[in-house]
This record gives C-alpha cells, sequence and structure tokens, in this order.
C-alpha cells in the first residue's frame, strides 16, 4: 500500500498528439481514485503511464514517493486488472495467480497460502483447476481480480475492467470491487468511461476531458457543484439541463434570481425543478419515461430547443400534453459563463419561488 | 458452418466435379497404380513383367544402401525443419517488436519462397563452391576446408541449409500472424507480474504458438521429405556417394536411372504411408491437443 503522486503528467506521441497534459494528482494511501472521462480523454494513458506500459513524456509518477518514471512495470509493484481479462489461457487458474508469485520467488507454501485465501475471498475456490476458457465472463474477471490480490501490490489499477460483462453482472461485480477495497484497504485506481460506475465506487473522482483533468472531486462534489457545463453534462442520467441564460426559457427559469455577472448558461439538475405555482418556466408536458421509482418527463419550454428533463416521483400524475410550470429548488441553479466554466457566485442567488415541498430528495446520484 | 441450399439435386455434384476428376486422375490413379506396380518385376523396356508379391520390399529393408538413405532423409528432414523453424521464429519475434516496419519486413523476407526449389539450391550451390562461392572463401580465410563435392558430411549440410533458407519465409509468416494473434495486454499482464522478456517468451508467448509451432513442424517435415527433390538433383545429386540420397530422390533415381520400376514403385508407396501417417497426426493433433 502506497501514496501515487502524478506531478505535471504528460505524454505525447509521435507527430506532436498530445494525449495527456499537465495532470497534477495526488492519492492517498488506500484512497479509491477513478478516472473517467469520454473515450480518447488519456485516462488510459495515464493509469498506463502509471504502471509503466507507457513511457512518461513529462512529468513525474511517483509511487510510496519514489520516482518511478524509469522503472520496468515489473519493478514498481503494482497490480493490474485489463479490460479483456488478459489471463493467460494455457494455464489453469491456479496457475495465472501463482505466475506473478513464482516470478519473484515466493516460496511455494506461501504462495499455496495466498491463492487459498484469495480463491476464498473471491469465490473461485471450485475453479482453481480449471482453464479460464472454462470460465464466464465474471468468473475470468474475479481470476484477473485474484491474480492481483496475491501480489499484495502497493496499488491496483483497473482498466475498465467491468466493460465486457452484461449489466447485471456488472453491477454484481462494481459492488464486488467496492467491498474488496474496503476489506484490502490498499490504493485503488480504477479507469471507467461510465460515471455510474464513477459515482458508485469512488472516493474521489477525477474527470478527464481532452487530455486535462477537468474537476477532482468526491463524487457529491461533482454531481452537485460542477465545475463545468462538461462536468455537469457527464455526470448523472439524464444530465444537468443546461439552457442559455439570455432566452425567454432562461430567463423565466432563472426569475427573480440574481446572476452573477458574466452568465451566459444556466443549469439545473432534472430532480432539483419541482412543479411551482407561480413562476418559473412553463411549458408542455412532451415525452414520459416511467422508471418506476421515478419518472422523466420531457418538458417542451417555449422559446427553447431542446426539451427540458425534470425527474419526478414515480407515482406523479401527469400527462403528456399537459402544461406544467416548473421552478428550480432554492440553491440549486448553477451559472456557467460564456466558456463553460462555473461561476463562483453560482450557489448563493437563487431564492425561492414557491417551490412545493417534494417527496423526491434532491442530488441523488443517477442510477 | 454456412448452409448452401441448392433447388437441383444434380447442381452440387457437377459444380464438385472438376476437382473431384483432377483428383482421381492425378492423384489416385497414378496411386494405385504405383501400389500395383510395387508387386511386380517388370523388364528395362516394359515388354513383360512378373508378379512377385512382397519381394520389391523386402529387398529393400535388406538393402543397406536403402537403410541408409532413411538416415540420411531423417537427418535431413530434422535438420531443415529445426534450422527454417527456429530462425524463422527468431525473426518473427524481432519482426513483431517493430510493427511499424512490420509490412517492408514482410515482404522483403516472402521473397526466397518465390525462389523454385531447384533455383534455390543452385544459388547455395554457388555461394559453397569449393572454387569460385564467396562462403567457401570465407570459411576458407577461416582456415576451414570445404568441399562438398567429396566431403559427404558438408554436402549434406549444404542441401539442409539451402532447403531451410527456402522454407524460412513460409514459417516467418505463419510465426508473425501467430504472434500478432496474442493479445498485447496478456504480455502487459506478464510484465507487471515480473516475467523479463526472456521467460515471457518461454513461459507465455511459446506456449502459445503452440498450435502454429505443431502445424509447421508437420508442414515442414513434408516439405523436407517430398518437395527437395529438384534441390538435391540441381545441387549434389545425391552424392557424393549417396550421402545426400534422400528417399524421393531415391525412387527418381531407382526408377528413372535404374530403370527398376517395381522397386521404385515400392518406395513411393512406403514414402506415401509416411506421408499419410504425418497428415494423420496434424489432423489428429493440430485439431485437439493443441487448443488451450
Amino acid at each position: 500500500m502506497a501514496t501515487v503522486d502524478l506531478e505535471g503528467l504528460g505524454k505525447s506521441y509521435q507527430g506532436g498528439v498530445r494525449a495527456v497534459e499537465g495532470v497534477d494528482l495526488s492519492i492517498a494511501d488506500g484512497e479509491f481514485i477513478v478516472l473517467v472521462g469520454p473515450s480518447g480523454c488519456g485516462k488510459s494513458t495515464i493509469l498506463r503511464m502509471i504502471a509503466g506500459l507507457e513511457t512518461v513524456s513529462d512529468g513525474e509518477v511517483r509511487i510510496g514517493g519514489a520516482v518511478v518514471n524509469r522503472l520496468e512495470p515489473g519493478e514498481r509493484d503494482i497490480a493490474m486488472v485489463f479490460q479483456n481479462y488478459a489471463l493467460y489461457p494455457h494455464m489453469s487458474v491456479r496457475a495465472n495467480m501463482a505466475y506473478g508469485l513464482k516470478n519473484q520467488g515466493t516460496p511455494k507454501d506461501e504462495i499455496a497460502r495466498r491463492i487459498a485465501e484469495a480463491a476464498r475471498t473471491l469465490q473461485l475456490e471450485a475453479y482453481l483447476d480449471r482453464k479460464p476458457r472454462q470460465l464466464s465472463g465474471g468468473q475470468r474477471q474475479r481470476v484477473a481480480m485474484g491474480r492481483a490480490i496475491v501480489r499484495d501490490p502497493k496499488a491496483f489499477l483497473f482498466d475498465e475492467p467491468l466493460s465486457n460483462l452484461d449489466a447485471k453482472l456488472r453491477s454484481e461485480l462494481r459492488t464486488e470491487i467496492k467491498s474488496l477495497h474496503r476489506r484490502l484497504g490498499a490504493t485503488f485506481i480504477y479507469v471507467t468511461h461510465d460515471q455510474v460506475e464513477a459515482m458508485s465506487l469512488a472516493d474521489r473522482i477525477v474527470l478527464m476531458n481532452g487530455g486535462r483533468i477537468e474537476q477532482i472531486g468526491t463524487p457529491m462534489d461533482l454531481y452537485a457543484r460542477p465545475a463545468s457545463r462538461f462536468v455537469a453534462e457527464f455526470i448523472g442520467t439524464p444530465p444537468m439541463n443546461i439552457l442559455p441564460a439570455e432566452s425567454p426559457a432562461g430567463r423565466a427559469l432563472a426569475a427573480g434570481a440574481r446572476l452573477p455577472a458574466g452568465t451566459e448558461w444556466l443549469g439545473v439538475r432534472p430532480e432539483a425543478l419541482a412543479p411551482a405555482r407561480t413562476g418559473g418556466l412553463t411549458g408542455q408536458a412532451g415525452l414520459i419515461e416511467a422508471l418506476g421509482a421515478d419518472m422523466l418527463v420531457h418538458l417542451i419550454a417555449e422559446g427553447h430547443d431542446h426539451p427540458v428533463v425534470l425527474r419526478l416521483h414515480g407515482a406523479a400524475e401527469v400527462r403528456e400534453g399537459e402544461r406544467l410550470t416548473v421552478a428550480p429548488e432554492p440553491g440549486s441553479l448553477r451559472a456557467f459563463d460564456g466558456e463553460g466554466r462555473a461561476l463562483a457566485a453560482a450557489k448563493t442567488f437563487a431564492k425561492r419561488l414557491g417551490a412545493q415541498p417534494r417527496a423526491v430528495s434532491c442530488g441523488r446520484p443517477a442510477t | 458452418m454456412k448452409r448452401v441450399v441448392f433447388r437441383s439435386r444434380w447442381l452440387p455434384y457437377a459444380l464438385l466435379a472438376p476437382q473431384i476428376a483432377v483428383t482421381l486422375i492425378f492423384f489416385f490413379w497414378p496411386a494405385l497404380r504405383a501400389i500395383e506396380s510395387s508387386f511386380f518385376i517388370e523388364d528395362a523396356f516394359g515388354f513383360a513383367r512378373e508378379f512377385v508379391a512382397f519381394e520389391n520390399y523386402a529387398r529393400l529393408f535388406a538393402d543397406a544402401g536403402y537403410l541408409k538413405s532413411f538416415r540420411t532423409t531423417l537427418i535431413f528432414g530434422v535438420g531443415v525443419t529445426a534450422l527454417a523453424m527456429s530462425i524463422a521464429l527468431a525473426l518473427a519475434v524481432a519482426a513483431n517488436r517493430v510493427l511499424q516496419a512490420t509490412t517492408l519486413y514482410r515482404t522483403l523476407i516472402i521473397w526466397p519462397y518465390a525462389v523454385a526449389p531447384a533455383l534455390a539450391g543452385v544459388i547455395w550451390f554457388f555461394l559453397m563452391n569449393p572454387s569460385l562461392g564467396i562462403v567457401a572463401y570465407w570459411l576458407d580465410l577461416l582456415g576451414y576446408d570445404w568441399n562438398h563435392y567429396q566431403n559427404g558430411d558438408q554436402a549434406l549440410l549444404m542441401v539442409i541449409v539451402a532447403a531451410a533458407w527456402k522454407q524460412i519465409s513460409y514459417n516467418f509468416l505463419f510465426f508473425l500472424a501467430g504472434l500478432q494473434s496474442i493479445p498485447k495486454s496478456m504480455m502487459e499482464a506478464a510484465a507487471i507480474d515480473r516475467a523479463g522478456p526472456w521467460r515471457r517468451f518461454w513461459t507465455i508467448t511459446f506456449p502459445l504458438l503452440s498450435p502454429t509451432t505443431f502445424f509447421l513442424l508437420v508442414i515442414n517435415f513434408v516439405y523436407a521429405f517430398f518437395e527437395t527433390f529438384a534441390l538435391i538433383h540441381a545441387t549434389t545429386s545425391g552424392g557424393p556417394s549417396d550421402s545426400t540420397s534422400i528417399l524421393v530422390f531415391r525412387v527418381y533415381q531407382t526408377g528413372f536411372v535404374g530403370q527398376d520400376y517395381g522397386s521404385s514403385a515400392a518406395q513411393s508407396v512406403i514414402l506415401m504411408a509416411l506421408v499419410i501417417g504425418l497428415t494423420v497426426i496434424q489432423f489428429r493433433y493440430v485439431e485437439r491437443r493443441v487448443n488451450y
């Protein structure tokens, strides 16, 4: 177990393509960090630089305080779980787990002890003598995790480990990874493009965009106080509603509120909009998605092209074509400038517009 | 497997007919004739023949020259296969490391395969010629006396090198394809698991290449046993004193030079049995044993 520090980390490829630029990140011992972002944002490149699978172009990678830029992957004492599992197909599950330990000359009985322990943790005891091809996708990924655990490394790296699994298994293994982290208390660095995974797993999320860090923070930080429009629209399903501040719809939404200087865009989470008697945004209910626990209503507002999405309680009675007036809950309106940066004063200005109290709690992470 | 449904019943047979006809006329018919001839002793002009049952075979196995030829063939086959495969594997591993240059490298290295066996033999024949060959000259500088006209071992070595040289490109292509089908992440996982390059090769790459290796092993043996006739014919003609006379060359020697058709037919039947044996091994094991 150890801290991992990135300082001014950059990666450029031949031809001057810069995949990662100026990444500063301090990961505490035992922290669960998730790097998330759209494909091509550089998150995997960062992970591979930490692992030593890619050379570092600029800056430093430190593991446990020591600079590892020039060390081979095997000398960094990290373990990695790959998207395609990367199990050795000609070896049994047991041999797969033993491989790394054998290479570092661990005594036989110690290897056996550690494998038995990992197999118990991951419920793989019945499969130790099977070959990877005789296992299901979920079991294979467990073996890959077992291979990492037995090594007892300074840090665990995960490169989109759940992307090849179906939705049900994905949520199952997500829980397993989370409880594994609890049990081991080790440093986990996890890359994914799935914001749900990021939200549910991370102690802190690092949101990447175009090779740079867009925002670092706890899942709730990113959800409730996005540093930019990009973060606001990336985190949350459905994403935050964004409206031009100067449009009729924008003005209706912000009615009575004092906007910070330079506000060009307004943002509001779907669940922060509630039916109101007076003021606020008026429109016609379009498409309605009933999801059980809650309901998404696409509100066609006058003077705004995109529907504004509201999340109401599953039992709310709304019919298509119905006219609705909605207002943001106090403190829920976000203001962004022309470049998409969040404006500092944004959280203080909204004032109560007579919104009705609702059964749905605000600020709940997306499903 | 894709299933095709034909409307007419005879169409599939008609489409297969040319291929079946070629196989029957050019492969099965001669093979049957060879088996038939091997039971007869025929006079040199083909006017008369006498049924002798297995006498041709019995004589062969009593003939020290024929048994020696078996040994020569075995040395030749093992030598060619080992040399061609190990060099090809080394080249493929090297090429696989520099993926950008692979296309050019692959194009260049495939050229020897396009060279006719006889020509390949002659190229090496000239290179090694004791009086004007450059390799022989270098060997002479090193103080080694090269003369494959007199030294049987040297002659055998020369045809092994020539035959292997021609087969390297073929092996290379298959090895490279095999290497590229090994996921990169597996090698990365091994690197993280503290396996150095050498250990990675022997514990991961080599076992994963086993289907390719086994396939090539059979192919190379078949090549060395049966397709090197022209090479031997153009260079050493089996000499000196039968030291490079492999089985397939001996078939020609006995039949066309010695005019002993019965014995020649018996020899080719034995070769045929060998091919069938190798093919059976290939089908049985390539299909089963090598899937991991």
